[in-house]
């Protein structure tokens, strides 16, 4: 399997803060990568420069080629959404997808006016100026998902989304539609796309702190219910989170061998969210880079 | 570069801007209108009844319509080259907040085609439009004096006829005229694309396009006081109009080789706002 993305040592520095501290990342084709960070950690930035819109020193690669090459150029390959709305205020509904249509060579029109009729946005006529910022954001939503691309780069794609849509997003739409496809997606709610990652990246300060595969991640992280006569023993593994859990408290492990943990109590699913909140929490993990 | 491209994001942009754009050159346009339907009035109410004031009222109605038609075609300059200083500084920049840039690069427009437009809606669309409207402005009055013709009693084949062979002819001189002072001023709208992208990369006063092309300008002019030859293109940018003598059927007066030195600048002007606007930001 080819990598669809590939950077060594990448850097990026706003006079004198790193906004990139040499990142060395691969991620390989058809993979989800949730890339998790604390703000200001270099989500955005990394984002940015691997969709060419940020000069980033150091090796990068995006679908086997370092869009530095081509500043500017679009790449119908890949799809970049931010989290603020890019579509101009003067234009309606219908004139984007005309613009589309007639200029995007990989642009089903079909397909975004079936996802603009389940996101609710009927009226084609509408000047998207007065629109709700969640509206702009269905209506984003609905043209990124028409376009035919190898590489989607999302950057909190659904801020202002009202839940069920949200959950109507990720689940029905983008499983269908990420088949195939390799997905980064900056996110701080990582519990939406908790089924749907496959590889997971924490950036702390400019620098990849973890990457590493969701099975992997499922098998190192492991909660344990404790009952209160070994909370003791248990704080004393240094769990990375502790929370309540039916009146008692779930310990979040990380490379526990099975039998301590099964001294400890009896085991619980770990939570996704809890995982991301310990790492974001204690970003330096030893030994989590492979 | 793919003309389908430009073609149809001109077509969006112009149906888009409509509003903001065709305000002002309709109330210049109604202007003539209502005065050349006053005047019909007068005239008509002057001949039947004989009323000495209305009488005043249409021989100063007649002075005021020529008067006016006389100066929409400057009136309408004017209002096209604020209206330019506005779209182009403020076209490659971004507009209300919104990354307007990363719009048309996820629809796919190159940076290229993304300047061609504008210099296409600059240099061709906005001065063909113009150039409709001064011709029709102008047809106003031969309208009006038909009219008048009309209710006066006099034979009006001749003026018919000659409102009909002239109209086309001055429509396509209008055109040609506004045409050309595009192709003269190409240098500055190369100038003010440039300042466009510049200013996106901008802090402080230089964040601000507007406030960038004027500083730019003045410097510009500053320094053509101690460099004769750019005081003198400066100078003939300004005084040698090619609208003016264009209008006045008199090509000849426009400086050629200037012109040609112009289209020149203002192209590689262009390509430099297309490799700025190509350029990530920061």
């Amino acid at each position: 399997m080819n990598d669809a993305l590939h950077t060594a040592a990448l850097r990026k520095d706003y006079g004198p803060l790193h906004a990139l501290d040499g990142i060395d990342l691969t991620v390989p084709e058809g993979a989800f990568l949730l890339l998790v960070g604390r703000n200001g950690a270099g989500k955005t930035t990394l984002l940015r420069a691997l969709a060419g819109l940020v000069r980033a020193h150091g090796t990068l690669l995006v679908l086997g080629e370092d869009p530095r090459r081509r500043p500017g150029r679009p790449n119908p390959r890949l799809v970049y959404r931010s989290e603020r709305s890019t579509l101009p205020a003067r234009f309606r509904v219908r004139d984007v997808l005309d613009l589309y249509t007639r200029i995007h060579p990989r642009f089903d029109r079909a397909r975004a006016e079936q996802h603009l009729k389940q996101a609710g946005v009927t009226a084609l006529d509408l000047r998207l100026g007065p629109l709700s910022q969640g509206t702009l954001a269905r209506i984003e939503a609905a043209l990124l998902l028409a376009v035919d691309a190898e590489l989607v780069l999302l950057d909190e794609p659904l801020a202002g989304l009202d839940p069920v849509y949200r959950d109507l997003f990720w689940r029905e739409f983008l499983v269908t539609y990420a088949e195939g496809r390799t997905v980064v997606v900056v996110t701080h709610r990582p519990e939406d796309v908790a089924g749907l990652f496959t590889h997971l990246a924490v950036l702390d300060s400019g620098r990849l702190v973890a990457f590493e595969e969701a099975d992997r991640l499922r098998c190192r992280y492991r909660s344990v219910l404790v009952p209160p006569e070994r909370a003791a023993e248990a704080r004393a593994l240094q769990p990375l989170a502790v929370r309540p859990h039916w009146g008692r408290d779930a310990f979040l492990f990380r490379d526990l061998p099975e039998e301590t943990l099964a001294r400890l109590g009896e085991g619980v699913p770990t939570e996704f969210p809890d995982v991301v909140r310990a790492l974001l929490s204690s970003p330096s993990p030893t030994g989590v880079l492979p | 570069m793919n003309p389908a491209h430009i073609e149809i994001a001109i077509r969006k942009e112009c149906a888009a801007r409509r509003r903001k754009w065709g305000t002002v050159p309709l109330v210049l346009c109604l202007l003539p209108a209502v005065l050349a339907s006053l005047l019909i009035l007068a005239t008509v109410v002057t001949r039947l009844a004989g009323v000495p004031f209305t009488a005043h009222f249409a021989t100063l109605g007649f002075h005021l319509l020529d008067k006016v038609v006389r100066e929409s075609a400057w009136v309408l300059n004017v209002w096209l080259q604020i209206l330019l200083v506005f779209y182009l500084t403020r076209s490659l920049h971004g507009e209300s907040g919104r990354d307007e840039a990363l719009f048309w690069q996820s629809v796919g427009l190159d940076p290229s085609e993304i300047v061609a437009v504008r210099a296409v809606l600059s240099t061709v669309v906005l001065p063909l439009a113009v150039g409709i409207l001064a011709t029709v402005v102008a047809a106003s009055l031969g309208l009006v004096d038909l009219a008048g013709l009309l209710v006066s009693g006099r034979p009006v084949l001749a003026s018919a006829a000659s409102l009909l062979v002239e109209t086309p002819p001055l429509a396509f001189l209008s055109f040609a005229a506004f045409f050309l002072q595009a192709l003269w001023l190409l240098p500055v709208y190369g100038y003010l694309l440039v300042v466009s992208c510049l200013a996106r990369r901008g802090r402080g006063p230089g964040g601000h396009p507007l406030l960038l092309a004027l500083l730019g300008w003045l410097g510009l002019t500053i320094l053509g006081g101690l460099v004769a030859p750019l005081g003198r293109w400066l100078s003939l940018l300004s005084q040698d109009d090619p609208l003016e003598a264009a209008l006045r059927f008199a090509p000849h007066e426009i400086h050629a080789p200037m012109l040609l030195f112009n289209v020149v600048l203002g192209l590689g002007l262009l390509i430099l706002a297309a490799w700025f606007h190509a350029r990530p930001e920061r």
